[in-house]
């Protein structure tokens, strides 16, 4: 399935926007925290994440060979709509989409309710699964780094980030000191990391 | 829309810390045949990929996606909501990079310019090979989803400090790491133990390092320049 790439799934969304309403929109989303602050560490799933609203598409231009003008002209399309761009890669896991839908209703209910309360065919919440079901448009390439492989989940890389600090802090510190010093430091790193084995295995 | 005089030099700028998003959506005129060349490419040639060896390599690319978008595709919830009437389909292209736009778009011109030309070249209006960095940059621009620097209205990535090249090394020194644990004989002397942690050390040194702030500081540039219309189209003339 092209939405998937291992276990990374990558989710792609485009709802209509209320009339009148894309401008508060805008605002709503600029509010909401980012950084370590952001909802979606609730959850501990999401990778990346991103809204756009697309208000107008970009237009095309044909050289002066092509125009009857002979003078190059503009063409294209004007969307009648605003559309929500909602772009999501995530841990699929066992539970998959639905899953990762449920977490984002438990984890950030307020910020979703005012989100998609702007949108047209939103009724709250609780249909937010079958809602996101009629937005959603298959994604027919999905490319991913390092999220496919069963290490690559967010835990896993969050874990792997703090073990490759702490281990260069470690490198530094043992520079100079006895062997034995520096086999009992390594054993205290691995028993605080909880390393055994490597987590593919 | 009326075509304006070429913007100044800003940058594009993201606010997910060393990831910054980029969304563009392309005008095409055979959806057909650029999803079965995008699939194709992607899932017959593309997962293991000695064609997407670059952007493996290039190391810079956290996340990215091509969807198509039929004329018909844009969801119509409500007898209410106008029906579009649209003459095209639309490739979407979403990716998460790290560095600046400038860099990458120049890397892969650089390196991957006949990728680039298998996605967007069977089709996609106004493309130009990829190879002519300037107009790949233009582009970039004109077909951008939000129009000026700011690629997106809300962007979240998890790792605030840490590149993709950063993760693939973590993620390589945690299987080391527990390939060494999982080794460790119950009697290791610390002689031999020594022996062992100096390969270690010579194995992951290159997954060692430190991570500080972004280089590139988002907010900051995006308060420092204002949201400006795109450059000029693509030009009409062809190279």
């Amino acid at each position: 399935m092209s939405n998937e790439s291992g276990q990374a799934y990558g989710l792609t969304v485009l709802s209509p926007v209320r009339r009148g309403e894309e401008e508060v929109l805008k605002d709503v989303l600029a509010r909401l925290p980012t950084g370590s602050n952001a909802p979606f560490h609730h959850s501990a799933i999401t990778h990346t994440a991103r809204w756009v609203v697309v208000d107008a598409l970009p237009q095309a231009t044909w050289p002066p060979d092509r125009d009857p003008q002979g003078k190059g002209r503009f063409a294209g399309d004007a969307l009648k709509s605003s559309y929500l761009l909602f772009d999501s890669n995530f841990d699929a896991g066992e539970g998959g989409l639905p899953s990762y839908l449920e977490a984002l209703v438990t984890g950030m209910p307020t910020e979703i309710e005012s989100i998609y309360t702007h949108c047209i065919g939103y009724t709250g919440l609780a249909q937010f699964a079958h809602y996101i079901d009629e937005c959603q448009i298959k994604t027919t390439f999905f490319y991913s780094s390092y999220s496919t492989e069963r290490t690559g989940t967010v835990r896993n890389v969050q874990a792997a980030l703090r073990v490759q600090s702490g281990f260069v802090d470690l490198v530094a510190e043992t520079q100079g000191r006895s062997p034995r010093e520096v086999q009992d430091r390594l054993r205290q790193f691995f028993a605080v990391h909880e390393i055994t084995a490597p987590v593919a295995s | 829309m009326t075509p304006v005089p070429s913007d100044t030099t800003a940058p594009l700028v993201g606010t997910g810390g060393k990831a910054i998003a980029m969304n563009l959506l392309s005008p095409m005129t055979f959806w057909s045949d650029v999803e079965k060349h995008v699939e194709y490419f992607g899932l017959q040639h593309g997962v293991t990929p000695q064609n997407v060896a670059p952007l493996v390599q290039l190391s810079f690319v956290q996340f990215a996606r091509w969807v198509v978008i039929s004329r018909h595709g844009f969801p119509r919830l409500s007898h209410d909501q106008p029906k579009e009437d649209l003459e095209y389909d639309y490739l979407l292209f979403a990716s998460n990079y790290n560095g600046q736009w400038d860099q990458y778009l120049d890397a892969f011109s650089s390196v991957y310019d006949w990728g680039l030309d298998g996605m967007w070249g069977q089709g996609c209006l106004n493309w130009v090979e990829a190879k002519y960095v300037t107009s790949l940059k233009r582009y970039v621009r004109w077909n951008q989803a939000r129009r000026g620097n700011v690629p997106t209205h809300y962007y979240f990535c998890a790792y605030t400090d840490a590149t993709n090249t950063d993760i693939v090394a973590a993620l390589d020194l945690r299987e080391k790491l527990g390939a060494f644990a999982r080794d460790t004989p119950a009697d290791e002397t610390p002689q031999a133990f020594d022996v062992r942690y100096r390969k270690l050390l010579r194995d992951v040194q290159h997954s060692l390092g430190s991570r500080g702030p972004s280089p590139v500081d988002g907010d900051l540039l995006a308060q420092q320049y204002d949201f400006v219309e795109p450059v000029a189209p693509p030009p009409f003339d062809r190279p």
